[in-house]
């Protein structure tokens, strides 16, 4: 096993962590070990052959993270190269910076921090619990300094150029506390939740994080092109309260402070502000190691069976199987696709986020087009079209029904006498088109008649039987593979490719709306023929399949 | 207990041992000494404490009362050395999978502060006895399951270790590798080795123990060696024993509603 670059710098603070009663060997051995299966992490499911082999194969997960945060880094460079008050611009990057770590810190070190098994393989061995609270630390503190270091390295030579090398020591100094304040609160925040959740429940909220993350990502990339007329508003620092509970701000402060740009009124307040950058992460830390036992033992409750939920619900769930669909193959396949999409983790934090941008997609064009942004169709009253946008959500949720993080399970469809893999697709996509669809499509569908009046009604409602046939459609490339069978890998560029025509498709379906509305009932001819098509595709697009091979 | 045994310092020494979870206890005042050289036998229903004492004595689990004695030390004294003398195999085979077998298991030597190279050379020639050696380089990721326990059961000896706690070591194992493992622990108990061995598989633990105790409800329901057990309750196996002394009578009755409930239309 070879070395590790980071573990030769660690190797020069040995004394400290002598200091705070760590067992260093013990430490570095076991963040070897870590950085060792970090390292495999992306690429352990193919791998069953040898060590020596494998080597070559050992791609770093991590350096493509760090590429990434780089560029987002790039992109945020220029910002700090335009004419604005240093506070303001330094406020925002670390706005975006604490909001990067704490993404990645929530999607990719949950499990670090969670996790369970070091306590059996660890803690049964004479290693101190305190060194392996350390260990734990330590490796997180690796890479969200490697990614916030990444991000940092456009911004912190902007600064140096445009400020001097003074600004950008204190912007490296703030980096610091930035991760270890992040880092701090997530602790405590789960710390916070263990103790009065189950685990169960944590790993929910966990989820739900995650989900809420990355639509505030996508949507963010729709609005980080306006970014620019926004901050060209150069706004002018005026001391608020609220200020003091937003972290960004203490970190931007400092540099008010040496640029000399608050005057003498606000300088006591900026003062404040720019202790606590230094204060708060310090103190952060401090209660941490303080808790670090603490936090250890609350674990054992995530592997704690959870509360039983009750069952309100499944009637509906009942009334509406048996509403739509017609074989018992076809129910069970609806009931168990829909306990699916509901209950897997992995699947919901792939596909909900979709279904997210499906609603807000259609909004966001609305807003646009009100500045006088975009298509002509919205002056000539036709911008409910934009529902066609929350279709989008179709292709990527149903490439991904193949998918589930439990796909081992599939074995279940070979051994029990299923007699028509047709009615199994075909409840599984009714169950996508209730479950995940319907409330999408409500909600925008509800936002379009309050917009536009209830006369779009009709229109909606083609709108609607577009999207059932376009699920069909989006499913054909992906037929010969059962539903929830196949392990989730990051970068399916296939599934990509499948989706562009896809979009093509869709536009056509818009267009041909479009035009439909130019006509005395054009648009319930374009209804007809799509609830013909529909009722066609529905009824013999799923004819009596084997489970193909490849 | 023998006679013997009193004159001989105890490896293990329980006095008292309550455990308490969300206001159930599941340990209600334990009280046990094991000598060197015995297979215990540690047996009990689902959710008796068996592995709730392991734990307590691995210094997994915290927060219970009582005293707990290994090698002559409170082990509550926050010095984690003693576990240098004992190995684990825990019920479930919690392992770092995305290791290769001889990342892992030196990696677990090293942990129990044995040098790499010595560590390496011990675990390869554990392994090659287990006929693994063609995958000792490979990850344990694609190991079968009996794969797994085998180096598992390496894992927890390559320090050689005075005390074992087994928790369903034989499972996963095909027939002739439990042949090898039960003799293992007979020769290593003839060493002078103690062995806390928990299963469910009341065949094996009859054979294999010296010495039976019985959990029910978090306390000692018996103790004492096979023989000795079943001079006191009149029955044949210890399966019978065992569903004696837990009041299990109905099992029959249970079957008989399973087969019906089974058979309904």
């Amino acid at each position: 096993m070879n070395d590790f670059v980071m573990l030769k710098l660690l190797d020069r603070f040995q004394p400290l962590f002598a200091k705070l009663g760590v067992d260093y060997g013990a430490m570095r051995l076991i963040l070897r070990m870590k950085l060792t299966m970090d390292r495999r992490r992306a690429s352990t499911l193919f791998n069953a052959s040898s060590g020596g082999a494998d080597a070559e194969k050992e791609t770093n997960h991590f350096i493509k993270s760090m590429l990434l945060y780089g560029v987002m880094g790039l992109l945020i460079m220029p910002v700090l190269l335009l004419e604005l008050p240093p506070f303001f611009k330094m406020t925002i990057v670390f706005a975006l910076l604490m909001f990067m770590i704490m993404m990645a810190l929530i999607s990719d070190f949950s499990t670090v921090l969670l996790d369970l098994r070091d306590k059996t393989v660890l803690l049964t061995k004479p290693v101190a619990p305190r060194t392996v609270a350390m260990a734990k630390l330590v490796h997180i503190v690796f890479y969200l300094l490697g990614l916030s270091g990444a991000f940092a390295a456009a911004p912190l030579v902007a600064i140096a150029i445009r400020h001097g090398l003074l600004h950008m020591a204190l912007f490296a100094v703030e980096l610091l506390g930035a991760v270890v304040l992040v880092l701090t609160f997530t602790a405590l925040v789960y710390l916070t939740m263990l103790r009065l959740f189950d685990g169960e429940k944590l790993k929910d909220m966990i989820n739900y994080a995650q989900i809420g993350f990355s639509v505030v990502m996508m949507v963010g990339y729709q609005f980080a092109i306006r970014s620019f007329e926004f901050a060209s508003l150069a706004p002018e620092f005026e001391p608020k309260l609220w200020q003091l509970l937003v972290p960004p701000v203490w970190f931007g402060a400092p540099f008010g402070w040496l640029s000399g740009g608050v005057e003498a009124g606000g300088g006591g307040f900026v003062a404040t502000l720019s202790a606590m950058a230094f204060v708060v992460p310090v103190l952060a830390l401090v209660v941490y190691v303080k808790l670090m036992p603490t936090f250890e033992n609350s674990l054992q409750k995530l592997s704690q069976a959870g509360a039983v939920r009750t069952k309100g619900k499944r009637r509906l769930g009942d009334a509406l199987a048996r509403a739509l669909t017609t074989h018992g193959e076809e129910r069970t396949f609806f009931q168990f696709a829909t306990a699916m999409m509901g209950k897997e983790r992995e699947f919901k934090l792939k596909s909900y986020p979709s279904v997210a941008l499906g609603i807000v997609f259609p909004v966001i064009y609305l807003f646009i087009g009100a500045d006088g942004f975009s298509l002509e169709s919205l002056s000539t009253g036709r911008g409910y079209l934009a529902i066609y946008l929350a279709m989008l959500a179709i292709p990527s949720v149903v490439m991904i029904l193949r998918y589930a993080s439990g796909y081992k399970g599939a074995w279940i469809y070979q051994v029990t006498p299923v007699r028509d893999y047709g009615l199994a697709h075909r409840g599984t996509l009714k169950a996508f088109l209730v479950k995940m669809y319907m409330p999408c499509f409500l909600v925008v569908g509800i936002f379009m008649i309050l917009v536009f009046g209830l006369r779009i009604v009709p229109d909606l409602a083609v709108a609607l039987l577009a999207s059932m046939l376009f699920t069909v459609i989006c499913w054909l490339p992906v037929r010969e593979v059962m539903p929830f069978s196949e392990p989730f890998q990051t970068g399916r560029g296939s599934d990509a490719l499948m989706i562009v025509p896809l979009m093509l498709l869709l536009g056509a379906f818009a267009g041909v709306h479009y035009l439909c509305t130019f006509f005395d009932f054009g648009v319930w001819l374009y209804g007809a023929v799509l609830a013909a098509l529909n009722v066609w595709v529905w009824r013999n697009g799923f004819g009596a399949r084997r489970r193909g091979s490849g | 207990m023998s006679v013997i045994a009193s004159e001989i310092e105890p490896v293990l020494s329980i006095r008292d041992l309550r455990m308490k979870y969300d206001d159930r206890y599941v340990l209600k005042g334990i009280d046990l000494d094991v000598y060197p050289g015995q297979i215990i036998g540690y047996i009990g229903a689902n959710g008796a404490g068996k592995s709730t004492t392991v734990k307590i004595m691995l210094g997994l689990v915290q927060g219970y009362t009582g005293e707990v004695r290994l090698f002559g030390r409170d082990i509550a004294d926050g010095d984690v050395g003693y576990k240098r003398r004992i190995g684990y195999v825990p019920e479930v085979a919690e392992l770092y999978d995305s290791l290769t077998a001889r990342e892992y298991l030196t990696f677990v030597g090293e942990l129990y502060g044995l040098d790499n190279e010595r560590c390496d050379r011990k675990a390869r020639r554990l392994m090659e006895l287990f006929q693994l050696k063609d995958v000792y380089e490979a990850r344990i990721a694609s190991f079968s399951k009996g794969m797994r326990q085998k180096t598992m059961l390496v894992s927890s000896l390559l320090h050689d270790p005075d005390l074992l706690f087994l928790d369903e070591p034989l499972s996963g194992l095909d027939a002739n590798s439990v042949l090898i493992v039960k003799e293992l622990m007979a020769q290593l108990a003839a060493e002078g080795k103690t062995i806390f061995y928990s299963s469910h598989i009341m065949e094996v633990v009859e054979k294999i123990s010296s010495r039976i105790v019985l959990l029910a409800e978090g306390q000692i329901a018996a103790d004492g060696t096979f023989e000795e057990l079943k001079e006191r309750s009149e029955e044949g196996t210890l399966e019978d024993i065992f569903n004696r002394l837990t009041g299990f009578h109905e099992f029959k009755a249970i079957a008989e509603q399973f087969v019906s409930i089974v058979r309904e239309e």
